[in-house]
This record gives structure tokens, C-alpha cells and sequence, in this order.
């Protein structure tokens, strides 16, 4: 699998390797530290339409969201949530294409130097529970 | 193995295609020869230092879901489903969880028995 790992970690490996939720570990600032394939995978397509080196994590969320970079910087705690499954809209450009999507975001403080950084798009889920909503 | 291409070489479909599997598991760039349905059917050893996965647990695998999530976007996947594809970007892919910035190759012909995901990590490495 995965090779050079100790086989608890193989198995932790596994999780964030194929978890359906983007998840990062960034500095106070937002420079990436660790994050899971979903993160890229969804981080990216921001990151080139942002024309942003991809290593601050913060930089790219908040060229779309810029009351994130608000929130963090306006939170008093040592350790928190700061934003808690906060809903936003991403418009942007692939090829010409335009790309619209929902996503939603959580960033918890763990201390002054260390962010965590779950987000989701959400847009599948919400043309599901639209459709479910019409059924009923 | 053959007289060895470079990453950007104009010509480098026409010599992965006379590779056999094993040829393209020692080139000195990351390579993973791909079926047309994705599937990989060779992973070079560079690639899988690159990302910390095993050739033996990659082959057999849909590369893009089970093994490059990472790349499962409209800006990497999508682009195989064009009959033609030759296009160099600046990627991130991950080792266990830390980011590592390469250059992509997509490569693709409508002649071509596979297709070919390439990586380059020297391009960033100064």
C-alpha cells in the first residue's frame, strides 16, 4: 500500500487517503502543513483560477470567501471553532468554463500556529435533498 | 530500455508506446501507463516515491479514484475524456499528507493503445 509506513499508520493512511471531506493542517497563516488528497483535489481548480502558488491554504479560501480571513483574524480564543460549516458559493473557470459550486467550510484554532481546515462541496448533496424535498 | 526521452520532449507519447511495462517502471520520471479506462497497468518506481505508493498495490487500480484522488477534477481527470491530450500544468500531489509540488504531463493519442499520467519533480526542487 502505502510503502514505509507501520501498519497502524498504514490503516490511518488509508482513512485520510480516500475520506470524502477535504482536510488541511495549515500554520497561523495558512500555509499548508499537511492535507489529504480531497484538499487538492478541490483545492487546485481555485488555486488556478486565483493564479496562487497552491501552498496557503488561507490565500486560496479567501479569494472566494474573504469574511474567512475576517473570522480567523477576529478570533479572541486561544483554540476554537471559528467557523463552523459556514456555506459559500465558488465561481470560476476551467477552459473557459464556468464551474459554480457549493461548499461548505469549518476552521478550527488549535493554537496560535496551527489551523485545521475541513471543506466539502456540497453540491451534490443539496441537488439530492432538493430532489428528495420535491418527492415528498 | 531504449535510448531514455526527457519530460517535455515533443515526441515522448511515440516512445512511452514502444515501452514495455517494466521499461516504464524504471524511467526517471514518474509514469503511470493508464488503459482506456483508467486502469493502471504500469507505475513507475519514480511515481511511487514520489507518493509513498507501492507499484504492486497501484497496478490493477483505477488510477483517479483509488489512487490519485487528488487528480479526480475537471483540470486532470476530465481531460482524458478529450480523444487528444498533451498538456504540461503545476500540480500538488501528496506523500502520506505532505504536499509535493511537481509538473504534470497529460498525454494521450487517438492512435495510442493507453494513455499516460507523467510527473516531474525536479522541475520544483530548487
Amino acid at each position: 500500500m502505502n510503502t514505509g509506513l507501520p501498519e497502524h499508520l498504514q490503516r490511518a493512511w488509508t482513512l485520510l487517503h480516500r475520506a470524502p471531506i477535504a482536510m488541511a493542517e495549515t500554520n497561523g497563516q495558512g500555509k499548508i502543513r499537511q492535507l489529504n488528497p480531497k484538499a487538492v483535489q478541490l483545492m487546485m481548480p481555485m488555486v488556478a483560477h486565483l493564479g496562487l502558488p497552491g501552498d496557503n491554504l488561507l490565500d486560496t479560501l479567501a479569494g472566494f470567501l474573504p469574511s474567512a480571513r475576517q473570522a480567523i483574524a477576529g478570533f479572541e480564543g486561544n483554540s476554537g471553532l471559528i467557523l463552523e460549516q459556514e456555506p459559500y458559493r465558488l465561481r470560476f473557470r476551467i477552459d473557459s468554463v464556468l464551474i459554480e459550486r457549493q461548499f461548505s467550510l469549518t476552521i478550527e484554532k488549535i493554537n496560535d500556529d496551527s489551523l485545521l481546515i475541513f471543506f466539502e462541496d456540497v453540491t451534490d448533496l443539496l441537488l439530492k435533498a432538493d430532489a428528495l424535498r420535491y418527492r415528498l | 530500455m531504449s535510448t531514455t526521452s526527457t519530460f517535455s520532449d515533443p515526441n515522448l507519447l511515440d516512445w512511452l508506446e514502444q515501452q514495455t511495462d517494466e521499461q516504464l517502471e524504471e524511467a526517471p520520471f514518474g509514469v503511470v501507463r493508464m488503459n482506456r479506462d483508467g486502469v493502471v497497468i504500469a507505475y513507475g518506481k519514480s511515481e511511487s516515491h514520489i507518493t509513498g505508493i507501492s507499484q504492486e498495490y497501484a497496478r490493477g487500480k483505477y488510477y483517479f479514484t483509488q489512487i490519485a484522488p487528488c487528480a479526480n477534477n475537471r483540470m486532470v481527470a476530465a481531460k482524458y475524456a478529450l480523444p487528444s491530450l498533451d498538456e504540461e500544468l503545476d500540480y500538488i500531489l501528496t506523500y502520506v499528507c505532505e504536499p509535493i509540488k511537481v509538473r504534470l504531463r497529460l498525454l494521450k493519442s487517438p492512435q495510442s493503445q493507453y494513455q499516460y499520467f507523467l510527473v516531474d519533480r525536479k522541475a520544483f526542487s530548487e
